[in-house]
């Protein structure tokens, strides 16, 4: 009843928006209320967060999986960040920044085990905007079009917000001695 | 190039590594976040449901005859002659009028207003003119850099304005339809219906709809 004013493909797509959204609506809540402080908009994002997931719901395969939780909560938490950042009206994401070389040659780096530890905590330390972007590239293998739909943001901004992330990645690297720029 | 190549596998495996890892952790808080309160979170839900509909509706209302839209702005503007000033081409000056507003096609239910782009407010700027079956569409863009969409069509008479908060413009009523991610704002003036939708700054159009009316 409650997803009455969705049209869905066909009733498998429809008990399958049900099922996440059952599932997965307050660990959403949870996460979009740490970031906003507030009950009533936090649910004002995580049902921004449904509408975006309803639009891409052959995005997720296995339902009960970590990546689609590890999804759902991406894209609440943008979802939550775009409304804060609405608020507070934060700057917009420099085009120019696309200086950063991409000679850098990660493969000599990341070959122990300690780098790769290395990488995973700046990958966790990135901001939620950078983040996203990265992990959706990357991960679940999005084109910058459809990442930019999911997160609200242009395609330029996809671009630039990856090669941040990848920036950082490598930075952090170099700055931990695991190699020099070649 | 072959760093390239290398840094994008790492990336793909770091990432592929790091959701493996996260989603890990989420699962273990879903089972912890069992017990929180979602209060009114399905009703949040299905209204938004709502409003993205009826947002996607008048977005397609407004924008749906692109093309057609493009044929009447090259009918409207390089159907001009080519010397628009009076004494640009000396050939011309005996033969040609006065410069007056392009020549708008007469439809039954066109509903004619040329030169919306001088009644603008300050700051507003007519990015683009579409026409689409009966009505005429304006895209306007402010220094607040708020994207608004205005359509002008004959007025129905009755229009439905449940949802929606009277209010007046210059006296007039209006009705208008404020919500977090866009707002809508419906006026009838002599004869027309006039649509305004933008994403933020509902005051936005209450300006526009001030000076146009």
């Amino acid at each position: 009843m409650l997803f009455v004013f969705l049209a869905f493909a066909g009733d498998a797509e429809k008990d399958k928006f049900e099922f996440v959204y059952n599932r997965y609506k307050k660990l959403m809540l949870s996460k979009a209320y740490a970031i906003l402080g507030d009950y009533d908009l936090a649910q004002d994002a995580v049902s921004e967060a449904f509408i975006r997931v309803y639009k891409n719901l052959n995005k997720l395969d296995d339902l009960e999986s970590g990546r689609t939780a590890a999804f759902l909560v991406m894209i609440t938490k943008n979802a939550a960040i775009t409304m804060l950042n609405k608020q507070t009206k934060t700057a917009i994401i420099d085009i120019t920044e696309f200086e950063k070389a991409d000679s850098f040659d990660l493969e000599e780096t990341v070959v122990s085990e300690h780098a790769t530890k290395e990488l995973l905590q700046v990958v966790d330390g990135l901001k939620d905007e950078l983040k996203a972007p990265f992990l959706l590239k990357y991960a679940y293998d999005l084109p910058l079009k459809e990442i930019g739909r999911l997160l609200k943001i242009s395609e330029n901004n996809v671009a630039v917000r990856i090669h941040r992330a990848k920036s950082k990645l490598i930075e952090a690297l170099q700055k931990g001695g695991y190699g020099d720029e070649s | 190039m072959k760093a390239d190549q290398d840094n994008e596998r790492i990336f793909r495996e770091i990432s592929s590594l790091y959701l493996e890892q996260e989603g890990e952790k989420l699962l273990q808080e879903l089972a912890d976040s069992a017990n929180l309160p979602d209060l009114d979170l399905d009703l949040k839900l299905q209204k938004h449901i709502k409003k993205t509909r009826l947002w996607e509706k008048t977005r397609k209302a407004l924008l749906v005859a692109a093309p057609l839209a493009a044929c009447l702005l090259i009918f409207l503007f390089l159907g001009q002659p080519f010397f628009n000033q009076p004494g640009d081409n000396p050939s011309q000056l005996a033969h040609n009028p006065p410069l007056t507003p392009p020549p708008v096609t007469s439809s039954p239910n066109r509903v004619e207003i040329a030169f919306l782009g001088d009644k603008l407010p300050a700051g507003c700027l007519l990015t683009k003119t579409d026409y689409d079956n009966g009505k005429t569409i304006y895209h306007i863009k402010n220094d607040r850099n708020n994207d608004i969409i205005f359509a002008a069509e004959e007025d129905p008479g009755s229009i439905d304005t449940s949802n929606f908060t009277p209010t007046k413009v210059k006296g007039k009523d209006a009705y208008i339809l404020a919500k977090k991610d866009y707002n809508i704002l419906l006026i009838q003036s002599e004869g027309i219906l006039y649509t305004g939708a933008s994403a933020y700054e509902a005051r936005d159009l209450l300006e526009i709809a001030a000076a146009i009316i």
